[in-house]
């Protein structure tokens, strides 16, 4: 894990959960670590069930209750999730707030969106009605939704419009962080942008941390400076997001590269083969020797360490500084 | 959003002899309703083995509370309770079940033929169907049972006349949603008769729900029977729960503080209706497991301390 | 037509259909309708006239027509052990009930809901398993049962009227006064009103804690957690309101068995209602009677169907604004 200069705001160390499953634990995640600034946007990228989701409900604390979590978050030096719910909840959106993957349900249906976005204004401010409307009407102006829109329910509004609110919900009471899971899937391309350019502009204006969780690394590309790629539920290599791109230093970050699609170049799709581990037993050696084709003999047996290489580090045995091994 | 992973149970492909032993050994509630209603059923069938008296002797002219030779006393007539508690058995389970029949053979068949054959068809029976279900059913049996006379044939054929409604609507719902599976559709394409479709496809898929909306129905019959008895139209040759219930009251057995005659045919068609119930819930749930996630939770995520807590090799 | 118009048909013609049954049902008695009457007392020129009444000497089509419009006019028949019309029979009875009923399915509403609620907040403890169990056992309990149980055990410890509606020592001294009179209606009402709603809660703690797990289940709850609120605030502002609407449905469902409830009910605390009368039409095979109650029994249920169906309508805004997406 990179030290970045400045103290951090938010710092997440050595996370790690396992979910039990009645017929033994999933080890869901196995070990994650970042840190944030203010203004920092840190993205997050990887496959299904890589772990990136619970992350960062592990991070507010909204897990089930068949998941032990260990390891730290540390919000300005202090470890909110030491005390378990009860140290957890004055954070929760004070501190560090979520847009949720799919904020079409996010709503209570039968509740106004004004109602919803208010609620935790008047419960942590303890706002009047009166302000707490006036803070709702701020919001909704931040997000590009016209004002009125807020004795509105949540079926009337379009898929893009209710992602837009629910950011505007997250915002409510001024965090510091963002955590931000998938917000543009099952939007289309042109709504996409448009949240993307808000999330922009959202950490810039207001100063606020971003996480982006999303599978979709150009999406992610856009709107954040570093990068975090996981896989089997460990980060595999973090590094600034032009650096990534251009000189991925773990096989799985340059697979997910030549997956893209690139239209323009008329050029077969590459996909990567075979599946994820499962991860209700421990894995041995690196999780992604079996699908990787620079794997070696000590990829399957010894787990790869976190190698530095200046602002940038990568889980990989073959990872130099020069980029992937040829 | 994320769903966590809980563990589901693998569903197993749906062979007719898995999804039968499924249906009856898959879940703990099933098991034990069906044990249960297995000891009422063995009680009904030996009645007159195990009355430790004949049922119609007057021994007395009025309560007696139990005794070595009267486990249960006597009631305000003179008769041995225990005795009419087994032979109550009988006329109570036989009673449930074949009204339960009876509704599960009506409503099934309405169910199949709208489910299946749709549109006019099915539009016509649904309506039947729902003003059967509207129509208040314990008054309309009322009704019927007060015209019809008071043999118990009747009685089981008027319950199940009533009670035929929503499984018709359970079963139509089933069939409509095998249909419009695509293994049934690829069958049709390739030129199964209807009929070939519905015994072969359609017929196991639904079967085990009727089956579990069966046992339920018993539940309910039961209870209508207890009801009609109670009200003074059930076979007056005949001993039954409902009854005795009556005869309870009747007889002043609040009064005379004689609990040996208000206790047990209460408890017998309550312990009766639980197994029933129980039974085929759990039938149901073996057949449609909903795993629900609750976010509220007494118990939280656990936080462990950071050493030697993660499985490293 | 709209939503509102074709429930409204469908209420009717389900009073028709129930009509058209108890006419059938009356005709297609074994033997003479009117010998099956049994009616002790009547002459020779009563059956005559009862005979001609129903019109059992006209051909079957006929005799529907004519009692169709009787039953529009409100001509329900004529009590065979009174002689008087069955209107009058049965208002009274009627007006008796009702309040008994109210508070009854009040009863059992509240228990239900509180029921399903601690089940359901409390899920997987024992005090969730405690609370099915309950009201699994009370839901298998004949009502009937359940009053005789009152009566044994609670009616003396309690020292609440355990029969009828009035107490006979009230007015004995002189015209009783309003209030007396209030009172002394609602201390009669409570034993069967409790029964009632012992017999009816289980139904509705079964739904409640269904509906409250479906509705906790729901994304909208994690958001309410994100958002740092308690556990009891989101269980009120959130999960309650969203699961108290299948409630809305199931009270008009279960319209029919509290119904049946109450029949059983009035009979064990004599409680001079629609469904004392009832059994007393039963015990003498009173047929008008009787059937003239199911009928309004039958009217009142889809009455309530009707109301819930409404009801549910304006209460769910997703129906109410008829799901158009803006923007």
């Amino acid at each position: 894990m990179t030290t970045p200069v400045a103290a951090p705001l938010l710092e997440v160390r050595d996370l790690a959960v396992d979910f039990d499953i009645g017929r033994g634990r999933l080890h869901a995640v196995r070990g994650v670590s970042f840190a944030l600034r203010a203004r920092d946007r840190l993205g997050i990228v990887g496959e299904s069930g890589c772990g990136k989701s619970t992350v960062v409900l592990a991070m507010m604390g909204l897990l089930p209750p068949n998941a032990e979590v260990s390891g730290q978050v540390l919000l300005n030096g202090v470890d909110i999730l030491a005390g378990g719910d009860s140290s957890m909840r004055p954070h929760r959106w004070r501190d560090i707030s979520m847009v949720f993957q799919g904020a079409m349900n996010a709503f209570n249906p039968v509740r106004t969106v004004g109602d919803q976005i208010a609620e935790p204004i008047r419960m942590h401010r303890k706002a009047s009605r009166r302000d707490a409307d006036a803070r709702v009407a701020e919001l909704l102006d931040m997000v590009g939704i016209p004002s009125a829109r807020a004795a509105r329910y949540p079926h009337e509004f379009s898929g893009g419009m209710r992602q837009r609110a629910a950011l505007a919900m997250a915002l409510a009471c001024g965090p510091k962080v963002l955590l931000a899971d998938e917000p543009t899937t099952a939007l289309d391309v042109i709504v996409q942008a448009e949240i993307l350019q808000l999330l922009r502009r959202v950490s810039d204006d207001l100063g606020v941390a971003l996480v982006f969780i999303s599978h979709d690394l150009p999406a992610v590309a856009q709107v954040t400076e570093r990068v975090a790629v996981m896989y089997a539920g460990r980060v595999v290599e973090e590094a600034p997001v032009a650096r990534l791109v251009t000189a991925p230093r773990h096989p799985y970050t340059a697979a997910l590269l030549a997956a893209i699609p690139r239209p323009r170049a008329a050029a077969p799709v590459h996909s990567i083969s075979g599946e994820p581990p499962r991860l209700d037993t421990p894995v041995v050696g690196c999780a992604f020797a079996p699908r990787c084709p620079s794997a070696v003999e000590v990829c399957r047996i010894t787990e790869p360490v976190n190698t530095f290489d200046g602002d940038a580090v990568a889980a990989c045995h073959l990872a130099t500084s020069a980029g992937l091994p040829r | 959003m994320v769903a966590s992973p809980s563990g589901e149970r693998a569903v197993s492909a749906p062979t007719r002899r898995g999804t039968a032993r499924r249906l009856i050994t898959g879940n703990r509630q099933t098991v034990a309703g069906l044990c249960a209603l297995g000891v009422f059923a063995m009680i009904a069938l030996l009645a007159r083995v195990i009355a430790p008296t004949p049922v119609n002797t007057q021994f007395a002219n009025g309560f007696s509370a139990p005794s070595a030779v009267h486990p249960l006393g006597l009631d305000g007539g003179g008769f041995d309770v225990l005795s009419r508690l087994v032979h109550g058995a009988q006329t109570s389970l036989l009673v449930g079940s074949i009204a339960a029949l009876v509704g599960m053979l009506i409503g099934g068949t309405v169910g199949f033929v709208a489910g299946y054959f749709g549109g006019r068809t099915d539009g016509v029976l649904m309506r039947i169907t729902d003003y059967f279900l509207v129509i208040p059913d314990i008054p309309l049996m009322i009704v019927a049972a007060a015209v019809f006379g008071q043999s118990l044939t009747n009685i089981m054929i008027v319950i199940g006349l009533v009670y035929w409604a929503s499984t018709a609507r359970l079963i139509r719902a089933q069939v409509m949603s095998v249909r419009q599976r695509t293994f049934v559709t690829r069958v049709e394409a390739m030129g199964a008769s209807p009929l070939f479709v519905l015994t072969r496809h359609v017929v196991p898929q639904v079967t085990p729900l009727l089956v579990a909306n069966t046992v339920l129905m018993v539940a309910n019959a039961i209870f209508a029977e207890t009801y009609i008895s109670f009200l003074g139209l059930g076979d007056p040759s005949v001993v039954s729960w409902g009854r005795m219930i009556q005869d309870a009251l009747d007889q002043g057995a609040v009064v005379a503080g004689a609990w040996w005659v208000v206790l047990p045919p209460g408890l017998a068609v309550t312990l009766v209706v639980l197994a029933a119930t129980i039974a085929g819930q759990g039938m149901e749930d073996t057949l449609n497991p909903r795993l629900k996630v609750g976010h509220l939770a007494v118990r939280r995520f656990r936080v462990r301390p950071l050493h030697g807590a993660l499985d490293r090799p | 037509m709209t939503p509102a118009l074709s429930r409204i048909w469908f209420a009717l013609v389900t009073v028709f259909v129930a009509a058209t049954i108890n006419f059938f049902l009356f005709r297609v008695m074994p033997g003479n309708a009117v010998s099956a009457l049994r009616c002790r007392a009547c002459t020779p020129q009563l059956r005559e006239a009862l005979l001609n009444r129903y019109g059992l000497d006209t051909p079957l089509p006929e005799q529907f027509v004519r009692y169709l419009g009787q039953l529009a006019r409100g001509d329900l028949g004529i009590s065979i052990a009174s002689g008087r019309p069955v209107w009058q029979e049965i208002t009274g009875p009627l007006l008796n009930t009702l309040p008994m009923l109210i508070a009854g399915t009040l009863i059992a509403l509240v228990l239900g809901v509180i029921s399903g609620v601690v089940s359901s907040w409390r899920r997987g403890t024992a005090l969730d398993s405690a609370s099915q169990w309950t009201s699994l056992a009370f839901y298998a309990m004949p009502t009937q049962w359940i009053g005789l149980l009152v009566l044994f055990y609670v009616a003396a410890a309690i020292g609440l009227p355990a029969a009828g509606i009035q107490s006979a020592s009230l007015g004995v001294l002189g015209a009783p006064s309003m209030w007396d009179l209030l009172v002394d209606r609602t201390a009669h009402l409570i034993l069967p009103a409790l029964t009632l709603g012992l017999g009816s809660y289980g139904q509705y703690a079964i739904i409640m804690r269904s509906a409250m797990l479906d509705t906790l289940g729901e994304d909208y709850i994690l958001t309410a957690r994100a958002k740092g609120l308690r556990d009891r605030d989101i269980l009120r502002y959130h999960a309650f309101g969203n699961a108290m609407l299948p409630m809305v449905t199931m009270v008009a469902l279960s319209a029919g068995s509290i119904v049946a409830g109450a029949i059983v009910v009035e009979d064990v605390f004599s409680y001079p209602g629609i469904g004392f009368a009832a059994v007393d039409a039963i015990g003498k095979r009173d047929y008008p009677v009787l059937q003239g109650i199911f009928l309004l029994l039958t009217v009142a249920v889809v009455m309530a169907n009707l109301i819930a169906d409404l009801i549910y309508v304006r209460i769910d805004p997703r129906i109410r604004s008829g799901r158009v997406a803006v923007g």
